[in-house]
């Protein structure tokens, strides 16, 4: 039986605000990214362009503990939620991020993200967890992938992004 | 190519029983855990239950703490709580409609790394019969293990029923 969920790359990303995924193989359905990260700056959100676009990402949100519901639209980039740093010594991020339909040229993307931002023992307002759904309205296929810090920080050593293909059966 | 997501070990519950499900010797090849859980809380006559982490690699509760947000039924309604204890909410349990398992993911991203404190990421769900209050509740969070302890073992208690299942994945990064 052929395999249906192949690991395509990895990147650890230290002391740079940025990275891009390359040459993205067209040969799968869906795109998974798995997210273990901090940065050096008191906290961040981790921001993704398609292709090097910037422009047209939509998104639509929960965010807890605030409880908070929202939207973004006309948006450079997707946000796809906080990445701890100094606000919370040793907690890392983690996400989980989805990518349908990636080198599909007739439809637009969409992407939905979760994201889990810890707090230390005992903080309840710092803790996050962030649900997207979002739309980059371009039907071109996806090739690469940016991602970076929204506010400028750097990753810290040991931050780690995976990148998976899940192929229809 | 072999999968990139490979079945470690699953355990099916064959009897109603308090006891704990233990996954021990977890191989270090992977890059990140995935698990899936079917699970319906044999302890408790409530309409919810959760499932409980007890120990991650010889790190009990003192290590071990939840963040968490709540979704119920009926609407958006939420609330964030915090504990000293790793009970990942919601499940299913015996105050349910007879039949109805809690369905949740646990994703714990680069395991076996010993410099890193460990997050567990976390999505659940419990449901019933339509008609009920609070038929569908969800648990989003993050379990911590304040440690830098790769992960070799985890173990999950609080008692579950017949045909509730565990399963634990590896996600390679080769």
């Amino acid at each position: 039986m052929p395999a249906t969920f192949d690991y395509i790359a990895k990147a650890s990303p230290s002391g740079v605000a940025a990275f891009s995924f390359t040459n993205i193989p067209q040969t799968y359905t869906d795109l998974v990214l798995l997210i273990s990260a901090r940065v050096t700056s008191a906290y961040d959100i981790t921001a993704m362009q398609a292709n090097g676009n910037s422009s047209n990402y939509s998104a639509v949100y929960y965010e807890g503990s605030g409880n908070t519901v929202g939207t973004g639209t006309a948006e450079i980039s997707f946000r796809m939620g906080y990445i701890n740093g100094t606000n919370h010594p040793n907690m890392w991020n983690a996400d989980i991020v989805h990518i349908f339909n990636y080198a599909n040229a007739n439809v637009y993307k969409t992407v939905i993200s979760e994201n889990r931002y810890p707090a230390v023992k005992g903080s309840t307002q710092a803790f996050q967890t962030q649900f997207k759904a979002g739309l980059w309205k371009n039907t071109a296929a996806i090739t690469s992938l940016t991602i970076g810090t929204a506010n400028g920080g750097s990753y810290a050593s040991g931050s780690v992004y995976t990148l998976y293909g899940i192929r229809k059966a | 190519m072999p999968s990139a997501y490979t079945k470690i070990a699953n355990f099916t519950v064959p009897t109603t029983s308090a006891d704990s499900i233990v996954f021990s010797n977890i191989p270090q090849t992977y890059k990140h855990l995935m698990i899936q859980v079917l699970w319906r809380q044999y302890q408790s006559t409530s309409t919810w239950g959760f499932l409980s982490i007890s120990d991650v690699a010889g790190s009990t509760a003192s290590n071990l703490y939840n963040q968490y947000v709540r979704w119920l039924g009926g609407g958006l309604n939420t609330d964030t709580q915090v504990g000293n204890n790793m009970n990942l909410f919601y499940f299913n349990a015996e105050g349910n409609t007879s039949g109805f398992f809690g369905t949740g993911t646990l994703f714990i991203p680069d395991y076996t790394n010993s410099s890193k404190y460990k997050t567990i990421w976390y999505t659940s769900t419990k449901n019933d019969t339509a008609d009920n209050t609070y038929a569908g509740m969800g648990g989003y969070g993050t379990g911590q293990l304040d440690q830098n302890k790769a992960v070799t073992s985890i173990t999950f208690s609080n008692g579950a029923v017949a045909g509730s299942q565990i399963t634990l994945y590896g996600l390679s990064d080769q």
